[in-house]
């Protein structure tokens, strides 16, 4: 069987589809990677934001309270108010937190400016805040916690976005393992083989599951490092992902922080990946010629998001909802998972388990009919 | 050892491409004589269990080979019609790719491997890609990965197409000696290759089993319907439009024609031996256009 599945694995990486597709890939990664983190919000003007970003987080980073907001908030009128205007670093920590809980956000600006033409200073005392209570913050039997979150929220859209990156490359060469052998004519001479019914199948199986375990965890990887780099490590990974006021989750029902998040959004994506190559094992089982194989399995992963745009509400809806399409990006699956409104269950976890037991049976329901198929597979 | 089609009928939708076919073989060298169309791919695909037949059955020592998939396909060897190969594999790593789907083991795969390479011709270009190979060295290669498991029936598809008289010696050299307790059943156009080497011949037709038996047997059958005749150039056109020419050889301002016909058909006309391209050509003269 190892012999098998090397030979399998050779003839996808041998693909001409797949070399092509691969170049292609790496360079949309580096754009992903370069937009995503190097081209962040958090850069600023003067390329100088990352710095001071740290530099405010580190200052800040603690329990969440409503004395840690107002410490959050005077440093930034202090910093804002005191800098030299074109020399002024952009605080995104503070804006952030600025923007939740000053009541009129965008006055603030025009009282600082005004009071700083006048040589004058505007003082937190001056400023309406809000509670944490009054916005609604989820509340625990620990208290939550803030740190970095900005950039944690560049990692999600990242993460985000080469689900899909990894899902067309996976379904690209997964779509060739049964239907380029079978446009080649191949299975008259495979299929009349002692091993070419059961243990080739399975092989294939084995190595297309392989081979997109391995894209994923290798693109995975690279955008961690990336990550890494961006963030200066991992800061801010037992930040709360209520704190984490750029993604609006201050209701959010569980008790998670940064890393549990992108942990479950990686499971997620991964049981997610396994299914869609179920899936396209099956199409190509089915179809003679890789072209078609990749129309209908492209097509497929893309119904579920086409169907809700139709379909907004019910149990159909619900049943949607459980596709990768329509819960791959981070925010998405938090916020659709929290409400029975979106999903089945009025309880976070449940629909997180719920949606991996689907996709799982999915995983295994679809092998095993690309199993049987081939096991009982006749030329028309 | 035998293997026995009893009755076996394949239709698609209102096309019948085999016609209640049944025959019974017995360790030797089978031609399979046929014009294009008339059902030899779909007999081969069936006795491989490629495809399924519509009625009648399929037996390998007595044992159905659909209900026995798994045991039949391991003592059988298949070289299909028009395939493309892996281009970036050499012949080598085909080779023993095929040899792992025979469930042949790592160590003897490589021996065996390399052995019918150097039967076929191909063990200088074991390691070049397939890709650089010719048409008549992907041809051998198809021939010798149907033999990696020594199987007790052999079914080759056309498998001296492409290739050279030499390289076609050779193969016929190479089923001669394989052949001792097998059975083989080969196809193929060029019916000098079967007279040499198949002990006996079946004559497919239309999805129909017309005749079988040994070359020599059934050229017997069209004793007397073999013509030669000299005619004028002038008179040429006629007599190719109403005859059926087996062969035509231009002498000066004369051509001699050798004609399959039941009767004389000229007065001039001399009976000549007949041989398997005459018995070919009685058989599927439609396809001749008569």
């Amino acid at each position: 069987m190892k012999t098998i599945v090397k030979y399998e694995m050779e003839k996808i990486q041998q693909n001409k589809t797949f070399i092509g597709a691969l170049v292609i890939s790496l360079l949309v990664l580096a754009g992903i990677l370069y937009i995503g983190f190097y081209q962040a919000q958090l850069y600023g003007i003067d390329r100088n934001g990352v710095e001071h970003y740290h530099q405010v987080v580190e200052k800040s980073t603690g329990e969440f309270n409503d004395q840690k907001v107002k410490e959050v908030l005077t440093n930034y009128i202090d910093h804002y108010q005191s800098d030299n205007v074109d020399n002024r670093s952009f605080d995104l920590f503070s804006w952030e937190i600025a923007n939740t809980f000053i009541a009129n956000g965008e006055d603030v600006y025009d009282q600082m400016n005004n009071a700083m033409k006048q040589g004058d200073k505007l003082t937190i005392d001056q400023i309406s805040i809000k509670s944490i209570k009054e916005i609604g913050f989820a509340e625990f039997l620990e208290p939550l916690k803030v740190g970095s979150f900005v950039t944690w929220k560049d990692l999600y859209n990242v993460t985000s976005q080469i689900f899909l990156l990894i899902s067309i490359l996976v379904i690209l060469v997964c779509c060739l393992v049964f239907s380029s052998d079978t446009s080649r004519n191949m299975n008259p001479l495979l299929l009349s083989t002692k091993l070419g019914r059961k243990q080739l199948t399975i092989a294939k199986i084995i190595a297309a599951t392989f081979f997109s375990i391995l894209v994923f965890l290798s693109i995975h990887a690279l955008s961690l490092g990336a990550f890494f780099i961006y963030n200066g490590g991992f800061t801010g990974w037992d930040t709360s992902i209520q704190t984490n006021v750029s993604m609006e989750l201050f209701k959010f029902p569980v008790e998670l922080n940064q890393l549990h998040v992108f942990g479950l959004a990686v499971a997620l994506q991964f049981i997610g990946l396994l299914a869609i190559v179920a899936l396209t094992l099956y199409v190509s089982s089915t179809t003679r010629s890789p072209f078609s194989s990749l129309l209908i399995a492209l097509g497929l992963f893309l119904l579920p998001k086409a169907l809700t745009q139709l379909i907004k509400r019910g149990p159909i809806y619900h049943l949607l909802n459980l596709f990768p399409i329509n819960n791959y990006p981070v925010k998405d699956f938090l916020t659709l998972m929290s409400t029975e409104k979106e999903f089945f269950f009025d309880n976070f976890m449940q629909n997180m388990i719920l949606t991996m037991v689907v996709l799982v049976a999915i995983t295994i329901i679809f092998n095993f009919a690309v199993y049987q198929r081939m096991k009982q597979y006749q030329e028309t | 050892m035998e293997l026995e089609l009893k009755n076996v009928t394949k239709s698609y939708d209102d096309i019948i491409a085999l016609n209640n076919v049944s025959f019974r073989l017995v360790p030797g060298v089978y031609g399979l004589l046929g014009s294009n169309g008339s059902g030899k791919t779909t007999l081969f695909r069936i006795i491989s269990g490629v495809l399924k037949q519509t009625t009648g059955t399929v037996t390998h020592n007595r044992e159905d080979i659909r209900a026995n998939s798994d045991a039949f396909r391991s003592v059988l060897g298949f070289l299909p019609q028009d395939f493309s190969y892996y281009p970036d594999f050499t012949g080598m790593k085909f080779m023993l790719y095929i040899a792992a789907l025979k469930g042949i083991n790592k160590n003897l795969a490589k021996k065996r491997c390399l052995e019918l390479l150097t039967l076929v011709g191909l063990e200088d270009v074991k390691n070049k890609k397939i890709k650089k190979y010719s048409g008549g060295m992907k041809q051998r290669l198809g021939i010798a990965q149907a033999m990696i498991n020594d199987p007790e029936v052999l079914i080759l598809d056309e498998p001296t197409v492409g290739l050279d008289p030499k390289e076609r010696v050779r193969f016929r050299n190479l089923i001669s000696s394989f052949s001792k307790n097998k059975i083989v059943i080969l196809s193929t156009h060029i019916v000098s290759d079967i007279e040499y080497i198949a002990d006996e011949i079946l004559v497919l037709n239309k999805g129909i089993l017309e005749n079988r038996g040994p070359s020599s047997v059934l050229i017997e059958t069209i004793r007397g319907y073999v013509w030669e005749t000299e005619v004028e150039n002038d008179k040429l056109d006629q007599m190719l439009m109403d005859h059926l020419i087996s062969n035509q050889k231009h002498e000066g301002n004369r051509t001699v024609l050798r004609i399959i016909s039941i009767e004389k058909p000229a007065p001039n006309a001399k009976q000549v031996h007949p041989t398997l391209e005459d018995l070919y050509l009685y058989y599927f003269r439609e396809e001749a256009g008569r």
